[in-house]
């Protein structure tokens, strides 16, 4: 039986020297190669750039993150509705779903425009633009989490005589936990993304300042380092909100294990 | 994932950014006759471009041995690291975007300045009773991001209570609102807001000082060092383009309509008018076309180190390359 | 309390999977019916329990009234306990044992006075009851199956091969306990097995049935006494009984 130190060495030591050894060769490599610094920055740079501009950055992440949090949570909201429509009806789900699909790959470029005709600019249409980014793994997983539930267990509540709601409120919406969670871990990283992305088009002004602005800004200027820094933020941002989704979902499934070990 | 980022963010900058090695793959290898040669622009062809486009259409490039190929560009297209990395061989930029990108170790040189004032304008409602720049007040504003201009222009003039929002790409919201402004160039969204039955009037940002040259003709360092005659010939023959172009456009604008649907005859026509005081002021003589002064780069310099955008020390007298310009040749 | 006359049952088109079915169980019999995999025996007894229709013939019920009305009366009034233990993972066995009477609106109150009740009939401690099902072994589970379908006292207790995915010290141990419980509360039982030696000892008749298609080819007594004691599987007359009964069902599936 391991020490905790021990444990938690064994998983945090090997990316941390991994990340160690990048930073080596990455330094070397662009010192060796002298690539100027408007291409790739060295790691010192973008440490520098990070730290001069902490409060600008950090508030830009700040930003993003309401954002990304805000559309995150109408996606479960909006995607939880929507599943529950489409788990009533087979005619429902066969009519709309192409819709929901189209929605999944038709590019915010095109969209923008549209967004911004009706919501404004500001942190409302980046908020928009979050939600159609990541609506649809939340739509989809809750969908098949309501409708897969094992023939036994619906005999089961047939047999007992549930009415509809009934077998709905108690046995396919637990059922439907798991499917969410899943859903929710995918969507959490594609709701930074989102952020972002509509930041770029629909957002940025004297209303929010985000990283999406931010890494416009930048790479106009040339300021790779920054840039670099910026991107890095915006990675860290998106496995944090990952991680938190993540652990959320462990404590709620922890009675659920069972259902994931035969799943 | 963090390291993972990392990683993968490193290993395609490098794959990306090795310099192209100056002796296979260059452009300006003999195509018979003629010399193969690229052009970047910076947007979609239009009436900023058009002397350019007359040097092809004209033949100028032609009679010079120079098989030039004019690349489109767009939103968001890195002509100065395209440039810089020998990507390609010319390309069209701003002087600031020149001086940023060599305060970050970008080598390109500017040759040619055919627009001597900058179109950058803020287009307001004429209903607004807004003249000057500094009476920006109470409005929503929409620009670009990563613009010069707009951190120089805080920097001058108060702009209460405005709402800075993105640029839309078309003037409808303009249209619709009448507490709207946006950016522009002179030449474009103020004659489109007319046709569509607005009311703009200009507010050009030359008037706060801030003068960029504008669709200058740069290429890298190193091909002035190795590639001179050829670099002398492109300036050559550009600015005859340009001459020819302010004098007669029709031809002209006919074939950037067909490479840019998009801009309509009328638009072009209206933006060869709107660019000749631009190109030619008062004090420029024609032969002097493209003319640039090491006073009005260090200005310009003066003014980005203000807004922090380049380092203090930054010295702007390589960052052209005037003597290619041939005052005393005749079109 | 349940006749069934020339019953059958097809899935459109095909053959059927049960055809003229004859039956008659009396309250409070405990009846097996026994027969190869495939014969439709699972099939007949989701027929009995209101949770399939007939397509041919005639499933009538009374309920202890001599009223004979259609089974799908017998709906909610039958315990039904399934091969798996089908339990709601995410509730407690406490929770998962009063669902029934929960789904029919029973009070708080009555829902813990009945689940109280069927911990008690089937062994298990107060501490179980807050378990979740994947703490528990395979045997615990099913017991707490047998428990849910219990907690409402029901007249007809159906059961679908419900230890066969046991091992067979545990299956005799359940065996057991379920004759003990069947005689502390009376009913109506139809068990579903293939285990020709689990039929003959928890049953007092047998109902053989052969396949393709699925109809009961014999029904054989089962003349021991209750209480039955383990010691009876190593009678001879026992084990001549269950000679008799696979030499049956091999015969009915020739």
């Amino acid at each position: 039986m391991k020490k905790w130190y021990q444990q938690v060495g064994s998983v945090i030591l090997p990316p941390v020297i991994l990340f160690g050894i990048v930073l080596v060769l990455w330094h070397v490599l662009v010192e060796v190669n002298e690539v100027e610094s408007y291409l790739v920055p060295l790691p010192g740079d973008v440490w520098n750039a990070a730290q001069g501009n902490f409060s600008q950055l950090g508030q830009a992440t700040w930003n993003t993150a309401l954002a990304a949090v805000s559309g995150f949570g109408l996606s479960l909201l909006i995607g939880t509705i929507t599943a529950f429509v489409f788990s009533q009806s087979v005619l429902i789900r066969r009519s709309f779903y192409p819709y929901a699909i189209f929605l999944q790959t038709v590019p915010i470029v095109a969209i923008a425009p549209l967004v911004i005709n009706w919501f404004g600019t500001g942190l409302q249409s980046v908020i928009v633009v979050t939600v159609v980014i990541s609506l649809f793994p939340i739509i989809t997983s809750v969908t098949v989490g309501l409708t897969s539930v094992d023939k036994g267990l619906r005999e089961l509540f047939v047999l007992n005589q549930a009415s509809r709601w009934q077998t709905l409120l108690k046995l396919r919406m637990p059922h439907a936990v798991p499917y969410l969670v899943t859903g929710a871990r995918t969507s959490s990283g594609l709701a930074v993304v989102g952020a972002i992305v509509g930041e770029f088009f629909a957002g940025y002004g004297s209303d929010h300042y985000g990283l999406g602005y931010l890494i416009l800004q930048t790479s106009a200027q040339l300021r790779t380092d920054m840039l670099f820094a910026t991107i890095l933020a915006s990675a860290l941002l998106g496995v944090i909100m990952f991680v938190v989704v993540t652990w959320i979902g462990f404590k709620v499934l922890a009675r659920w294990t069972y259902a994931l070990e035969q799943s | 994932m963090r390291r993972l980022f990392c990683v993968l963010l490193l290993a395609s900058g490098l794959v990306g950014c090795k310099p192209s090695s100056p002796t296979t793959t260059e452009p300006g290898e003999e195509s018979g006759q003629q010399q193969k040669v690229t052009l970047a622009l910076n947007w979609f062809p239009e009436a900023e471009h058009g002397g350019y486009y007359a040097a092809l259409v004209n033949g100028h490039y032609r009679e010079e041995g120079l098989d030039v190929e004019i690349q489109p560009g767009g939103p968001g297209v890195p002509v100065i690291q395209n440039v810089a990395t020998g990507r390609v061989m010319f390309g069209i930029a701003n002087a600031d975007q020149v001086l940023v990108g060599r305060d970050k170790e970008a080598d390109v040189v500017a040759l040619l300045a055919p627009l001597q004032m900058s179109p950058r304008c803020i287009m307001v409602h004429e209903k607004s009773g807004i003249r000057r720049l500094q009476d920006l007040k109470n409005m929503t504003l929409a620009v670009g991001s990563g613009k010069a201009y707009l951190e120089y222009l805080k920097t001058k003039v108060s702009l209460e209570n405005v709402k800075l929002v993105p640029y839309p790409g078309s003037i409808a919201m303009f249209l619709k609102n009448e507490d709207f402004g946006q950016q522009g160039y002179v030449f474009s969204e103020p004659f489109v807001a007319s046709q569509k039955g607005g009311d703009p009037h200009v507010l050009m940002v030359s008037e706060i000082g801030f003068n960029p040259y504008t669709s200058l003709l740069i290429t890298r360092g190193q091909t002035i060092k190795q590639q001179q005659e050829l670099v002398a010939k492109m300036v050559r023959a550009s600015a005859r383009g340009w001459r020819d172009y302010l004098q007669n456009s029709t031809a002209v604008n006919e074939h950037i309509h067909k490479v840019n649907p998009e801009m309509d005859l009328a638009s072009l026509a209206y933006g060869v008018e709107a660019i000749k005081p631009l190109c030619l002021p008062a004090e420029l003589p024609a032969q002097q076309l493209g003319q640039m002064t090491l006073e009005r780069w260090k200005t310009l310099a003066d003014q980005l180190k203000e807004i922090d955008w380049i380092e203090p020390q930054f010295d702007p007298a390589t960052a052209f390359q005037a003597r290619f310009i041939d005052t005393g040749q005749q079109p | 309390m349940i006749r069934a006359q020339d019953l059958g049952i097809r899935f459109g088109d095909n053959k059927p999977v049960l055809q003229q079915v004859d039956l008659q169980i009396q309250v409070n019999e405990f009846v097996s019916l026994l027969g190869p995999s495939g014969c439709g025996k699972s099939t007949l007894l989701r027929l009995v329990a209101g949770l399939l229709d007939p397509t041919e013939g005639e499933l009538r019920v009374s309920l202890e009234t001599g009223d004979w009305k259609s089974h799908v009366l017998l709906l909610g009034q039958q315990g039904f306990v399934f091969q798996d233990p089908t339990l709601l993972p995410w509730r407690t066995v406490r929770d998962n044992i009063r669902l029934p009477m929960e789904l029919r609106g029973a009070s708080r109150a009555q829902q813990a006075e009945a689940v109280r009740r069927s911990l008690e009939l089937i062994g298990l401690l107060p501490d179980d009851a807050e378990k979740y099902p994947r703490m528990l072994s395979g045997g615990m589970r099913m017991r707490v199956s047998l428990a849910r379908a219990l907690v409402m006292q029901p007249r007809l207790l159906l059961l679908d091969e419900p230890f066969a995915a046991l091992d067979d010290m545990l299956r005799q141990q359940l065996n057991e306990e379920l004759l003990g419980i069947w005689q502390q509360h009376p009913c109506t039982a139809l068990f579903v097995t293939h285990n020709v030696a689990e039929a003959v000892f928890l049953s007092q008749r047998v109902l053989i049935m052969g396949s393709q298609p699925g109809t009961i080819v014999e029904v054989i007594d089962v003349p021991f006494a209750y209480p039955r004691a383990p010691g009876l599987k190593v009678d001879v007359e026992f084990a001549q009984l269950v000679g008799k009964v696979a030499t049956s069902l091999r015969e009915s599936v020739a």
